[in-house]
């Protein structure tokens, strides 16, 4: 596994938890008083959740 | 923060992390965000941003680095956020003049913290002026010590300000106190100014029948400090037990009062000062160590009068205008004063101007201030080399320590631990000297 590569998906997989961490965050501040933001953000957060695994799938790869 | 005034720019390449941002920091100003280089450089252009959070890679590879160096030409706060964990990365971004670096995955509380930091970034120059003028100085090696007050307000670690008596330690955390919330609990404790039997009640507190004399439940210190601060002055006295107790109750944030069965949690800052060596202390194995580490974090030293002798003068002055009563010095008082170490430093100065203010005549002399400032002198006293020749070395020292406990034990009214204190000396050598007191005083009867 090159070293680029290795970088490159720990930055997706950071860049990942981060927008994850950040949307659950407000979703847990905001729920009962900002329902429009949170619908918004709900769907955008499946997605990233999806993406994040096939970026744990692609790191495994690349250890293995 | 000014949420009508302050402008902040989000670049931020992935949606749903510039969304969450964008609503997390719209509580804290107005928000413009931008997903490539390119839209972030223009909005760069038409306005100027006071903050801003960059992610570094966007549509490129380190794009983002380019924008921290557009911001840093507009002196613009400016926060990288990077999933890279790079160490030559970090150091260009900080080198392109970016403030603060987020590696993500990052949370709330750290943007928290930056927010509050940027506060008092802005809010620097006015903590600063307002330190300088309450301390009247211009000494560079003090203005340093007190700007760590400023990184100090930050975060909620231990304070230990180190200082001569009457170098401005108490006004100092009343002035933290004040810029840290003044509604907010301030509990004062002086050390040597308790017994060490009562020490243990007054911080911790009891329960009705914890003790002889508990008639009813009494809160401690520790309990009433909750969500303020707690101001351990002349630390260095506190007994070595109660040290112990106090590391657990501080570790834990919670403690037992004496008698009581449940639980109290309280969660304080914690700012001591001492006008003595700690380190010292503790190789003499009268401080411990845990309870120093505990007890240190931000650590301010107030140098004493005699080392900022270019702030007398504005010192005087102010003192003088305090009072009612104009006064004037001539040449010989202020060559005296000059002169003069000001044991009791700024706190000697301003008792002395009151004094002399109240005297008749408006222009000080030299021989004005002397008995004034002899009194102050009184400790040192001067020797006598036929009676070092008649009794010898040895009895002499034995006898001027004597005088000086006697001189030290008449001024604190008999308190014995504020005299420890004030001498410097351990619980052995006092009762060394006032044995040697005791037969000097029953040789003369």
């Amino acid at each position: 596994m090159s070293d680029s590569n290795e970088k490159q998906t720990v930055h997706d997989i950071n860049s990942s938890l981060q927008a994850l961490q950040g949307a659950l965050e407000l979703i847990k501040d905001e729920w009962r008083t900002n329902p429009q933001l949170v619908e918004r953000l709900l769907p955008l957060t499946v997605d990233k959740l999806n993406q994040l695994q096939s970026q744990l799938q692609d790191f495994r790869h690349l250890k293995s | 923060m000014d949420a009508q005034k302050t402008k902040i720019l989000i670049v931020e390449d992935d949606l749903l992390s510039r969304l969450s941002l964008k609503a997390r920091l719209e509580t804290q100003g107005e928000v413009h965000a931008a997903s490539s280089r390119q839209e972030a450089l223009l909005l760069i252009e038409k306005m100027a941003f006071e903050m801003a959070f960059v992610d570094l890679d966007l549509e490129a590879e380190l794009a983002g680095l380019e924008i921290v160096a557009a911001l840093a030409g507009k002196k613009t706060y400016t926060v990288v956020l990077s999933g890279r964990e790079d160490e030559a990365v970090i150091e260009q971004a900080y080198q392109l003049g970016c403030r603060d670096y987020l590696s993500k995955p990052f949370t709330k509380t750290s943007i928290e913290l930056i927010l509050k930091k940027y506060s008092t970034a802005a809010n620097k120059v006015e903590t600063l002026k307002k330190l300088k003028e309450i301390f009247l100085t211009d000494d560079s090696s003090l203005v340093k010590e007190l700007e760590i007050i400023d990184q100090a307000l930050l975060s909620n670690r231990p304070i230990l300000i180190t200082g001569e008596s009457g170098t401005g330690k108490t006004f100092l955390v009343k002035f933290i106190h004040q810029l840290a919330g003044a509604s907010t609990p301030f509990i004062h404790l002086n050390c040597a100014e308790i017994s060490e039997s009562l020490i243990e009640s007054e911080l911790f507190g009891y329960e009705k029948g914890a003790f002889t004399g508990a008639q009813k439940n009494k809160k401690g210190m520790l309990e009433l400090a909750n969500g303020g601060i707690l101001f351990l002055d002349e630390i260095a006295t506190m007994p070595l037990s109660i040290q112990k107790k106090l590391l657990k109750a501080i570790e834990e944030k919670s403690f037992f009062p004496l008698g009581a069965e449940k639980m109290v949690r309280s969660e304080f800052r914690l700012i001591s000062a001492t006008c003595e060596d700690l380190k010292a202390k503790i190789e003499a194995g009268e401080f411990r160590s845990d309870f120093f580490f505990r007890i240190e974090g931000f650590n301010v030293t107030l140098k004493s009068l005699r080392e900022r002798k270019e702030d007398l003068n504005r010192l005087i002055q102010f003192f003088i205008k305090k009072g009612e009563r104009m006064i004037v010095f001539d040449s010989s008082a202020k060559n005296l004063m000059a002169s003069y170490s000001w044991p009791g430093n700024v706190r000697e100065l301003e008792r002395t101007i009151e004094v002399l203010q109240t005297k008749e005549r408006g222009i000080v002399t030299a021989n004005d201030l002397a008995p004034l400032l002899s009194k102050c002198l009184a400790p040192v006293i001067s020797f006598d080399l036929e009676e070092v020749k008649r009794i010898g070395l040895n009895a002499y020292i034995e006898k001027l320590e004597s005088d000086i406990l006697k001189l030290a034990l008449e001024k604190n009214v008999d308190k014995v631990r504020k005299t420890l204190t004030d001498l410097r000396i351990s619980n052995n050598s006092y009762y060394r000297i006032l044995g040697n007191l005791k037969n000097q005083e029953s040789e003369r009867v």
